[in-house]
């Protein structure tokens, strides 16, 4: 054993590569909410992008070391400690057996990742180690961690960099704004034209949003269709539902907009009371916006196009 | 038929005259690969594709031209037969059901077995099954407030569908019954044990039996 957990926090869940290509059995991709820290903290591990890591959810979470090893914390902004000595964020950080590495609580943002040389073991199931707890596949025993579990992780290596350069470390804002396409319309309408803020129903699943409620939505049920990642749905009381990471596979309510694939990190890391915005884009807008994006990580994250899903 | 539209840079949505064709469709797609998700709704199909290898207009003519042929008729299957027991022990709204629709249990039953129903779709949870052909006197609402947790292998009706939760979930349908058949298991490939189409049939047992078949 390699880790073991001392303090899980809210929720702490190993994600890794999403599970792909199962939506039409109900099955949702999973995998971190915010996919491009998870690839920051592996990459300066030398570890493929979305090698298994640790997701850790808003307060703080602390764990014994077991193993001589060298982990990486990136994600919400935390304070990293290791043996009560402060730590950075976004560095390579050597860890020897009884050691104790501590995450606090996030300062801002929602989500912060842990990985560790070689990539943590989880439960493999239809080709993903990633946790998705509410059918209880991969991870942990398909749950979030509890104090006192035991965590397999591959012998030591080296890292592969000190730290990762300044200008490729994410700020983190109280205010976002979310590219999106609109569904059923030009660009224009209720979603768009107001700042939203994050409720506190706020999970993998998906995240209410408080504002003026948008009027008419009260269409009765409608068939279902499927839905993903990135939809932003809105039930007959008017409150806009936007789905993450473990969105169900198919909805029955209103759909107004749907993220593009460029921003859909930026969701993993909203947390309750976070102002939101949507700026309308088109398709054919959001994939050049995508290939900008990646043409900015691909310096240091080289073949990052896997990581943006 | 409605021509096929972009939802974003990674989605195509199409509408289909019959969930059957969109189901024809689909299962030709996801044989031929390539596209990184593939799903059904009632009457509409869904593809994500990786908008970075694929033009938008590839994934709209491959919808198109395989809409245009019609979808053959498969052979038909056999209908699959799931134990059920109808007990007020082990379903929570059976009574409230049978009151609500002014029948009693026996009567419930006989019309929730006596003829034969069709898997229509899979989700929106892990092992939730959705099935068409519920006698039409049966047809109840939903609750209100859904359940926080309804048990694995509870057989559900509400509307025009009965559902049955494989995985317990989260729901809101009205628990009639329970089957001690696992039809959803992630180490089987797949996991699901019923698809879309496939004929079902219930046979009502005893809580005994079901007792019996839940041993080990």
């Amino acid at each position: 054993m390699s880790l073991h957990v001392l303090k899980p926090g809210l929720q702490t869940t190993i994600q890794g590569e999403p599970r792909r290509g199962f939506r039409q059995l109900g099955i949702p991709a999973a995998g971190p909410a915010d996919p491009l820290s998870l690839a920051l903290a592996n990459r300066l591990l030398g570890n493929p992008f979305l090698a298994n890591g640790l997701e850790v959810t808003l307060s703080g979470a602390r764990f014994g070391v077991d193993v001589r090893t060298v982990v990486a914390v990136t994600g919400a902004d935390v304070d990293v400690a290791v043996n009560r000595e402060a730590r950075g964020m976004h560095e390579a950080i050597e860890v020897r057996a009884g050691d104790e590495l501590a995450i606090g609580g996030a300062k801002s943002g929602a989500r912060s990742y842990v990985a560790v040389c070689g990539g943590i073991a989880g439960d493999t199931m239809l080709g993903s180690a990633s946790t998705y707890i509410p059918a209880g596949l991969g991870g942990h025993g398909g749950r979030a961690l509890l104090k006192g579990d035991e965590l397999a992780c591959a012998a030591s290596a080296s890292a592969a960099d000190a730290s990762t350069p300044q200008r490729y470390r994410p700020g983190r804002e109280i205010g976002a704004a979310l590219r999106a396409c609109s569904v059923d319309s030009d660009g224009s309408g209720p979603l768009f034209e107001q700042q939203w803020q994050v409720s506190s129903r706020a999970d993998r699943m998906g995240i209410q949003l408080d504002g003026k409620p948008i009027a008419g939505m009260d269409t009765g049920r409608l068939p279902s269709v499927p839905v993903f990642p990135g939809c932003v749905q809105c039930p007959p009381d008017g409150a806009p539902f936007l789905l993450s990471v473990d969105a169900q596979t198919t909805g029955g309510y209103a759909r107004l907009a749907q993220v593009i694939r460029a921003d859909r990190h930026v969701i993993g890391q909203l947390r309750p009371g976070d102002s939101l915005r949507f700026l309308p884009r088109t398709p054919a807008e959001a994939v050049a916006e995508l290939r900008t994006k990646i043409d900015y990580w691909a310096e240091w994250l080289p073949g990052c196009e896997a990581v943006f899903y | 038929m409605k021509p096929a539209r972009l939802l974003s840079d990674d989605l195509v949505e199409m509408e289909f005259p019959s969930q059957a064709f969109a189901e024809a469709v689909a299962s030709r797609m996801r044989e031929e690969g390539g596209w990184l998700e593939v799903v059904t709704g009632i009457d509409t199909l869904t593809v994500q594709f990786d908008c970075l290898q694929t033009e938008p207009d590839q994934v709209l003519e491959r919808l198109s031209s395989l809409s245009r042929e019609a979808p053959e008729q498969g052979q038909r299957q056999e209908a699959f037969e799931l134990p059920v027991c109808y007990s007020p022990d082990i379903a929570p709204d059976l009574e409230s059901v049978c009151q609500h629709l002014n029948i009693d249990v026996d009567a419930l039953i006989r019309l929730h077995t006596a003829t034969e129903h069709e898997v229509r779709l899979l989700g929106f949870a892990p092992g939730f099954v959705y099935i068409d052909g519920l006698d039409s006197s049966l047809n109840v609402p939903r609750h209100e407030i859904p359940r926080q947790s309804v048990p694995a292998g509870s057989v559900a009706i509400a509307g025009s569908q009965t559902g049955i939760y494989s995985l317990a979930s989260p729901g809101g349908w009205q628990v009639i019954g329970r089957t001690p058949v696992a039809l959803f298991d992630p180490a089987a490939s797949p996991p699901n044990q019923l698809q879309p189409g496939r004929p079902i049939r219930f046979r009502p047992i005893s809580i005994h039996e079901y007792e019996a078949l839940m041993r080990p």
